[in-house]
């Protein structure tokens, strides 16, 4: 019993958390789920035990959900947290964004439900524990300071068009990382097909958003070399420059390997945040080469950057060709390393 | 062109003509008196007087006018004296002769200043020499020479005095001519700032108008988001429950295929008690313990669910007034039921809303403002609150009544709110005026419902006190009964 992945659904609507629980009672043996109408009500279960995910509603009297999953990170940094709401005011969702992981928009079938869950298990599974924290703790994305200067100037500056945001925003993997999760969320109007290009999720969110995406309180930090001290002071652009490498060889910008070959480099940004003390004596020790840092962070952390690029593509809910794609990416860069 | 003055010496020796020459005739009459039976005398002084009138009078009807009234006088006077004096010594220096010098001088004016004077000086001097060479006593021409000299002085300084009116009197009107032009201009400026003022008017009530539209299109775009996340719930819900009837119908009706089965087996003559693993195996794989609680009651909330939107869709429907310009009869209480409806969404996470609707006629009104007036204050009560709640009060209360009140319908909207500061009172109704936060309110809310009020005749006050709440009141006129007033009960 006690192994069984625990989920809590919290929405002020006690019809909505019955018909959930109808929706999902097949799986009521394989997964332990608790239904509470109220924000309060979800942290004292949370407190009670440590839930996988929970699933919340935005719109609640009392502690809204943008506020209980910012009280879930900082209390619960391991929980993954799903937004699950009718919401269709953009502005509101943006207010959920720092806090939230995954944004499914109400009303959604069984079957994106399931999958959705399924996938936030199947991924949190292959992820350490420490990292699973050290990640869920993170509330803003961290842009180059470079590029974040980029951005502000590009979205400020009339008469910039959206194709040129879409550059900038490609020369941040995380922020690529997240227009990507924006944009095939389906919060700001559902792709007809999943969208795999930076370029093409820039443009499907709009200038509109990017800017309020850009500009607005809290969503993207400037992070400048003396925000990591133990890195080296070109780590960043040694990622960013693996990282279009690796996507210049694949070749076809607009296939779903270009994208991939971009983002598979995340996971070493993300460890280099969430594991600010063990992660930069591995960087150092490697000195610049990638497999045998790759080699040291499964040797040391137990999860390889590429691992964690995967977690975070099914953590944010990407399209699953891309996680498909960052896989092999990772399997070839190990095998490489054996021979 | 002849000068005012001239003028005005011309009207006066016209005016003075028949004394002049009454007066001329008079003493020539007692001068011929004085000398009368010196035939010789009286011929002269006929013959000298004659000439003297004749030339006055060529002066008067030819000269005078076309010539400077100075030089015409001067020349008169001169002429005149010359004639006395020589007429005087001819006939030997009568009295009556002696009148002629006051009478001139009586004409001497501020027009033949120094020439007159010389004129009068010398004629006096002659006069005087020649009188006292013939041997008259020199009392006589000493005491006319000198009451002469203070006539011309008098009237030299009258004429002046006149004069110096008449300038005054001429600066005056062209003083008044000027203020009167600047009095016409002033009145053509007024004209135009009233036509200005006027266009001002317009413009404000073309605004007004706009700033209407714009606000109905604010808030119809902030009710869409509202209203499709209020759809959408139910629509989850309903969804989720019809997903479940579904697998569930085809649990069940696989169950009864198995029961089916059992019986036909039965039936053929097996054992029922062998057959019973299956029928329970069968209903766990069925769920039907879970299925038998939940399946009624996922339709029966199915059911809600659909009622719900179906209200949701009804509010939009009565709110939208696809007629939305007309003034029609429309039923208030009504209104207010429809539009917190669809504001729900505004309201239902900080405040209960309790309706208090009396009686009332049906009011003539346009539907759509006064739904957009009730709908502004809802929202604006459903922030008051919010505000509070944001500052740790508790959960709040808004209070939508209506009434028949004398002549009016009275609605009000009451919260318990943190109620409007004193300082902004006289501005809570000026457009753009806001103490909401960037994109919870652009400051036309009230301004619109004003201005919807007024537009219907009625009135809209309120009555705030700081951490207690506002009250909202506006009366409409019940006005026109357009056939028995429909009433509606509570």
């Amino acid at each position: 019993m006690t192994t069984r992945p625990r989920i809590v659904f919290v929405d002020d609507d006690r019809l909505v958390l019955s018909g959930l629980q109808n929706l999902l009672r097949k799986q009521r043996h394989e997964w332990e789920q608790v239904f509470v109408a109220s924000g309060e009500a979800a942290l004292d279960e949370l407190s009670r035990a440590p839930a996988d995910i929970v699933i919340s509603d935005m719109r609640m009297p009392g502690m809204d959900g943008p506020a209980l999953l910012e009280r879930i990170r900082a209390q619960h940094p391991g929980t993954i947290r799903i937004v699950l709401s009718g919401e269709a005011e953009r502005a509101d969702v943006l207010r959920a964004l720092p806090a939230m992981h995954q944004f499914v928009a109400k009303p959604c079938s069984g079957t994106v439900l399931r999958e959705v869950i399924s996938r936030a298990l199947r991924v949190r599974s292959a992820a350490t524990a420490p990292i699973r924290a050290g990640i869920g703790r993170l509330a803003h994305l961290p842009v180059r300071h470079d590029v974040h200067a980029d951005l502000v100037r590009a979205v400020s500056t009339s008469g910039v068009g959206i194709a040129e945001i879409a550059v900038i925003v490609s020369n941040s993997l995380a922020l690529s990382v997240k227009v990507m999760q924006l944009a095939n969320a389906g919060v700001f109007g559902a792709p007809a097909q999943p969208i795999v290009t930076v370029d093409a999720a820039t443009r499907h969110l709009g200038a509109e958003l990017m800017r309020t995406l850009v500009i607005g309180p809290g969503y993207l930090v400037p992070l400048a070399p003396a925000d990591t001290p133990g890195l080296p002071r070109d780590f960043f652009y040694q990622v960013r420059e693996r990282a279009v490498a690796r996507a210049a060889a694949v070749g076809d910008p607009t296939s779903v390997e270009h994208t991939a070959a971009q983002i598979a480099e995340v996971g070493g940004l993300v460890l280099a945040l969430a594991e600010p003390e063990r992660y930069p004596p591995l960087v150092t020790a490697a000195a610049g080469d990638p497999v045998a840092l790759q080699h040291m962070e499964r040797a040391h952390l137990g999860i390889d950057r590429f691992q964690v690029s995967i977690y975070l593509a099914g953590l944010w809910g990407l399209p699953p060709p891309i996680e498909e794609a960052v896989e092999r990416i990772g399997a070839a860069s190990a095998r490489a390393g054996s021979r | 062109m002849v000068p005012p003055s001239d003028r005005l010496y011309i009207e006066l020796t016209r005016r003075l003509g028949t004394i002049n020459v009454g007066a001329a005739a008079a003493i020539t009459a007692l001068t011929v008196l004085a000398v009368w039976g010196n035939w010789h005398h009286v011929g002269q002084v006929a013959i000298g007087q004659v000439a003297v009138m004749a030339f006055n009078v060529w002066i008067d009807r030819r000269v005078l006018g076309r010539w400077s009234a100075r030089r015409a006088e001067t020349l008169r006077t001169a002429v005149n004296l010359t004639a006395m004096t020589a007429i005087g010594h001819a006939i030997g220096w009568p009295i009556p002769t002696w009148c002629w010098l006051p009478f001139t001088a009586l004409m001497i004016d501020q027009l033949l200043p120094r020439v007159a004077w010389t004129v009068l000086l010398v004629s006096c001097a002659v006069q005087g020499t020649a009188t006292i060479l013939a041997g008259v006593p020199w009392g006589l021409p000493a005491s006319v020479i000198v009451s002469s000299l203070l006539i011309a002085g008098h009237t030299r300084m009258r004429f002046s005095a006149m004069s110096d009116m008449l300038r005054r009197s001429d600066r005056q009107r062209a003083e008044l001519a000027a203020a009167n032009g600047a009095l016409a201009t002033a009145h053509a400026a007024l004209g135009e700032a009233n036509q200005r003022l006027q266009g001002a008017v317009e413009a404000r009530a073309h605004a007004e108008l706009e700033l209407l539209q714009a606000q109905k299109l604010e808030s119809v775009g902030r009710l869409a988001a509202g209203i499709a996340h209020e759809i959408n719930t139910p629509v989850q819900f309903v969804g989720d429950n019809l997903q479940f009837t579904k697998e569930a119908t085809a649990d069940l009706v696989a169950l009864v295929a198995t029961y089916r089965e059992v019986f036909r087996a039965v039936e053929g003559g097996a054992a029922l008690a062998e057959l019973a693993p299956q029928l329970a195996e069968a209903e766990a794989r069925c769920d039907l313990d879970y299925v038998t609680e939940h399946l009624p009651e996922a339709l029966g909330q199915s059911a809600t669910g659909i009622e719900r939107i179906t209200a949701i869709v009804r509010s939009v429907k009565d709110f939208a007034h696809p007629d939305r310009n007309a003034v029609k009869l429309v039923d208030l209480n009504a209104a207010v039921q429809s539009t917190l409806t669809i504001a729900r969404f505004e309201y239902k996470d900080v405040a209960d809303v309790v309706t208090e609707l009396g009686t009332l006629p049906l009011v003539s009104c346009n539907g759509g403002e006064i739904n957009q007036v009730i709908l502004n204050l809802v929202v604006n009560a459903a922030h008051a609150i919010g505000d509070g709640i944001a500052a740790g009060r508790p959960r709040g209360r808004i209070v939508v009544s209506t009434r028949h009140g004398d002549d009016c319908v009275v609605l009000q909207i009451r919260d318990t709110g943190v109620g409007i500061p004193p300082e902004i009172h006289d501005r809570i109704f000026d457009p753009f005026f806001t103490t909401k936060a960037l994109g919870r309110g652009t400051g036309q809310g009230l301004a619109i419902a004003n201005a919807v009020v007024r537009k219907h005749g009625g009135t809209i006050t309120f009555a705030s006190e700081l951490g207690v709440g506002t009250t909202f009141t506006i009366r409409l006129p019940a006005g026109h009964d357009q056939g028995a007033p429909r009433v509606r009960a509570a």
